[in-house]
């Protein structure tokens, strides 16, 4: 009787913890939310009270303003394409990488996939904007595209080559008895088995791409190019306090990377297990 | 009859050669970048653009604006890249790097320049020569809530005892008398500068930051810098820890609604802080006092939008008709209508503008002005480093003037090695 | 004979080339536009560059030798570190309790585990900002805690706090799938021998999920050691210079003061160090692997 009555308990404290955990760590949003609603004449006077006014004006004018849903839209293409990009060819080159282990030209390339996650932005920023210039892809989405893949490559390969170690050999060669070449065998076996690890890099490439800044803020500097990151900063600076617009913008735009979260989201666990974590 | 018909032929030819040739030769696209946040001043800019288009057809602007964070890093990636646009944005003196290294065009020389106020063209030159066009007059000042004032029945302070007296008197009765927003290094600077500047000018030590700069003073030894840092320590010791973390938006919040009387920072706040005070409330300024002889205290004018053309363009006479124009009576009027600023323009009709704009246009006409132009600041590194070391100054318990400057000087000393 | 071994040497070879068209693309991708730039940028640390003007002269090692004795080197190295170690402790330290406490499947886990995953999907920036509002507005204007973003002894810890709110839903997302795929065998086994939670804990979770241990810190690490959007966005630095970084002294020196030189060294000796020290805990925290 005292056992279980004692395990209750326990499991009484182990519940209110846990959901208190969950609330404290998105109460933060509050700010966001409860700032996006308000006026600048309440903004002054007290700024975390709940609003007495729903100030819906700072959505429409901050839509205006930002002109968001170009910035959406460039977004949007920006984060497909750059996913799809770096989905396709990093998944081939992890399988590769994780299939000749014992090649010491493809376990370079992974260790300076490696080491290259390092490189600060800021030393290679002028470097990069000449070349892009050069080649003609300043203030074009795809020069952006292409650059943010380039850095996103050797995080993608890292998560997805120790996923591919685990898939076991015998079917590849199963398949070469058969005769099929390395590109069928890839597309028609392996690639399918794979879906846990590249739903966690979509997600995870997405996230980061979506949000990216400084990056897009070097080589988007028209505003017909601009994504949404850089059109909510331009409200959070120095000699602009838009502090309302500024927060109702961030909003907006966080419910496109949300949604996307919480539909991917349950084949983001099965996909870490094996890739994530052999790193 | 052939000949006729080739005579014929060949002038039809000669027309239509002509008639694209102007055609293609007069359609120019000029290329403009800025940095301006706020949207009153892009309006502004947009309407000037329209209304010269109209009456320039063959040249178009292309308008674009860049993030006033960052605005170097943009302008100097595109110098190194040569992807230069054809109009930059900003103070020439800030940019002192740049401009040495040739980078604006030079425009002493235009006669457009004679319809501005020469201290802010003043303030647009470097070694003499003019590289920059102002658009507008700034004015940095102790701003007061008029209703708060009204209220405790206070007076405003005239003299460096009277101020010192307001502030004493706000603090006793509970009520911290300034607003600090000591999270923006800049927020820091401009308490010391609304004075600062007008103390070295009367006392005759206009080029201190210059000298301090280049190492031929030291300002541990300027009295005039002890003086003011003394000032300036004073007026930092009415804080609230909460000051320390305060940033420029949300002490322009602070000061709205009410919540401290006085605000020492520039007249750009001013278009926010009437939009966010409750309805009735009235806002005033005073120049910041460092002297106990009124007429000392002279109010800072300087300037804020200031366009430089590209020394590398190759549409010079585009550009600078442009400029031509923005120093028409018209555009200064659309320019102040939208901006709610007092325009550089000498012939500016201010009867029926803003009082704010009424009042500066007053102390500007009654002389009682000192310009920035006069007191050239600390550059780059020289500069960030000293405001860092203000803020450091600002928020420290233990105000230490002596300390302060000779830390200073040997920061300065390191940088320059 | 000969022949023999020539088909096979040709059927080889074409083999290797349609293997390297598998790594090419990304390979390409990460050349051009990582690689290739970061060389470019060699050369530049060994001259006194400006950033602007053509005439550039070549100083050998000086960049390399100054950095080391320059006083807002060292500052922003500190200040990099404590963030780093905040970061990456913390980081973990919660992310594994909190796997701990909700690692089984089931729906109110999940609604639990989307909530503190949340932060990871906003930007650096936005974090930054909510934060810095909430340290004033909150923490100050409500509970009367002054903000640790105006304190020079507690802005780095203000600013990690961030980071952890941010990562350790990522640490937990990945302890959380670490502890999911321990074969249950293992516990059965800990039950019948009698283990309490924390022998459970420390003989059969902790060494299973060593490989997610090294992983986390080792990503976390160079996080921290970049850090640059926070401090940007919430201090500029400040105050004074308390929460200026590695990554905005490069910045600076690149682009505000003139130093493009002197600024290129710095991210040089700066990737090369974040390099040795993931190398070294990475090692150290895989030989622990191996012996548990």
């Amino acid at each position: 009787m005292m056992k279980s009555r004692g395990k209750n308990v326990g499991k009484f404290f182990h519940t209110i913890l846990k959901w208190l955990i969950g609330i404290i760590c998105i109460s933060p949003m509050y700010v966001a939310i409860i700032y996006s609603l308000k006026s600048k004449q309440e903004l002054a006077v007290n700024r975390f009270a709940l609003p007495e006014v729903l100030y819906w004006e700072n959505f429409s004018q901050g839509i205006v303003q930002s002109n968001f849903f170009n910035a959406l839209k460039n977004s949007f293409i920006t984060t497909s394409l750059a996913t799809i990009i770096l989905t396709v060819i990093c998944s081939m080159a992890s399988y590769i990488i994780a299939r000749k282990n014992n090649s010491k030209f493809y376990n370079s390339v992974y260790f300076i996939f490696v080491a290259a996650m390092i490189i600060p932005f800021q030393s290679i920023l002028t470097p990069l904007y000449i070349n892009l210039l050069r080649w003609g892809l300043v203030n074009s989405l795809i020069g952006f595209v292409l650059a943010k893949s380039g850095f996103q490559v050797a995080f993608t390969v890292l998560i997805i080559t120790g996923f591919v170690k685990s898939i076991p050999r015998e079917l590849e060669e199963a398949a070469n008895i058969d005769g099929a070449g390395l590109y069928r065998t890839y597309w028609q076996i392996i690639f399918p088995l794979m879906k846990p690890v590249i739903f966690t890099s979509v997600v995870l490439n997405a996230l980061n791409i979506w949000n990216d800044f400084q990056i897009s803020v070097t080589i988007l500097q028209k505003q017909s190019v601009r994504t949404l990151p850089l059109t909510q900063y331009f409200f959070f600076g120095e000699n602009n306090s838009e502090l309302g617009l500024a927060f109702a913008v961030f909003v907006l735009s966080m419910i496109p990377v949300l949604t996307l979260y919480l539909s991917l989201q349950k084949y983001i666990i099965s996909g870490i297990t094996s890739g994530a974590v052999k790193g | 009859m052939k000949n006729k018909a080739m005579k014929c032929l060949l002038l039809v030819m000669a027309f239509a050669m002509l008639f694209t040739s102007v055609v293609v030769a007069e359609t120019q696209t000029i290329q403009l970048m800025h940095y301006m946040g706020e949207k009153t001043k892009r309006d502004g800019l947009d309407a000037l653009v329209k209304l010269f288009e109209e009456q320039n057809p063959g040249i178009k602007i292309e308008v674009e604006g860049v993030d006033a964070a960052t605005y170097m890093t943009t302008y100097q990636t595109r110098m190194t890249s040569n992807d230069e646009p054809d109009f930059y944005f900003g103070k020439p003196r800030n940019m002192l790097e740049l401009v040495l290294a040739g980078k604006f065009l030079d425009i002493t020389d235009e006669a457009f320049l004679d319809n501005l106020l020469p201290e802010l063209v003043e303030e647009c030159s470097v070694d003499g020569r003019v590289f920059g066009f102002p658009m507008d007059a700034q004015v940095k000042a102790t701003f007061y809530n008029k209703n708060l004032f009204a209220e405790h029945g206070v007076e405003v302070p005239r003299t460096l005892d009277e101020f010192i007296e307001v502030l004493d008197y706000f603090n006793s009765k509970e009520i911290l008398p300034l607003i600090h927003g000591y999270n923006n290094v800049n927020c820091v600077f401009h308490e010391l500068d609304a004075f600062l500047t007008a103390q070295v000018v009367v006392e005759n030590e206009a080029d201190l930051w210059v000298k301090a700069q280049s190492g031929d003073i030291k300002l541990a030894e300027s009295e005039v810098m002890k003086e003011a840092m003394s000032i300036y320590a004073k007026q930092a010791d009415y804080f609230d820890v909460g000051d320390f973390s305060l940033d420029q938006p949300t002490a322009i919040a602070d000061f709205a609604a009410g919540k401290r009387p006085m605000f020492t920072n520039g007249g750009w706040i001013m278009g926010d802080v009437l939009v966010a005070a409750p309805e009735g409330t009235e806002f005033g300024m005073f120049p910041t006092p460092w002297s106990n002889e009124e007429e000392n205290n002279k109010l800072w004018v300087g300037i804020d939008d200031v366009f430089l053309i590209s020394a590398k363009t190759d549409k010079k006479d585009a550009c600078l008709k442009f400029l031509e124009f923005l120093a028409t009576d018209e555009a200064a009027d659309i320019w102040m209508n939208y901006s709610k600023l007092m325009s550089s323009n000498v012939n500016a009709k201010t009867e029926d503008k803003a009082p704010y704009i009424q009042a500066i246009a007053a102390e500007i006409e009654g002389g009682n002005v000192v310009a920035k132009a006069l007191v050239p600041d600390l550059t780059a590194e020289y500069s960030r480093s000293f405001r860092a070391m203000l803020q450091s100054f600002a928020i420290s318990a233990d105000k230490n003037v002596d300390e302060f400057l000779n830390d200073l000087d040997s920061e300065l000393e390191y940088i320059r090695e | 004979m000969p022949r023999h071994r020539d088909c096979y040497g040709v059927i080889m070879k074409k083999k290797s080339i349609v293997e390297f068209s598998f790594l090419f693309p990304a390979l390409a991708l990460f050349i051009l536009f990582v690689l290739y730039p970061f060389i470019e940028g060699i050369p530049i640390s060994f001259t006194n560059w400006d950033g602007l003007s053509d005439n550039v002269k070549y100083v050998g090692f000086r960049n390399y030798v100054r950095m080391f004795s320059d006083r807002h080197f060292v500052n922003a190295t500190s200040n990099t570190l404590i963030f780093m170690v905040i970061e990456v402790v913390f980081s973990n330290l919660l992310g594994l309790f909190f796997a701990l406490l909700i690692a089984k499947p089931s729906r109110s886990n999940n609604i639990i585990r989307t909530m503190i995953f949340t932060p990871f999907c906003l930007s650096l920036l936005l974090s930054a900002y909510v934060w810095k509002y909430i340290y004033s507005d909150f923490f100050y204007g409500v509970l009367g805690i002054p903000s640790p973003l105006g304190d020079k002894k507690w802005v780095m810890a203000g600013l990690a706090n961030i980071a952890v709110w941010r990562d350790a839903g990522y640490c937990m997302v990945v302890y959380i799938a670490a502890i999911q795929g321990i074969s249950k065998e293992y516990y059965e086994v800990g039950d019948i021998e009698g283990c309490n939670i924390i022998q459970r804990f420390r003989y059969i979770t902790l060494p299973m999920i060593g490989p997610a241990i090294t992983a986390n810190v080792t990503l976390l690490l160079s996080w921290g050691m970049k850090v640059f959007d926070y401090p940007m966005a919430a201090t500029s630095g400040g105050p004074g210079r308390s929460s200026e970084t590695v990554a905005m002294l490069i910045y600076g020196n690149l682009f505000t003061y003139f130093k493009a030189g002197y600024g290129q060294a710095i991210a040089i000796v700066f990737t090369i160090s974040i390099f040795l020290l993931s190398f070294i805990v990475s090692y150290n925290l895989r030989k622990r692997e191996v012996e548990l």
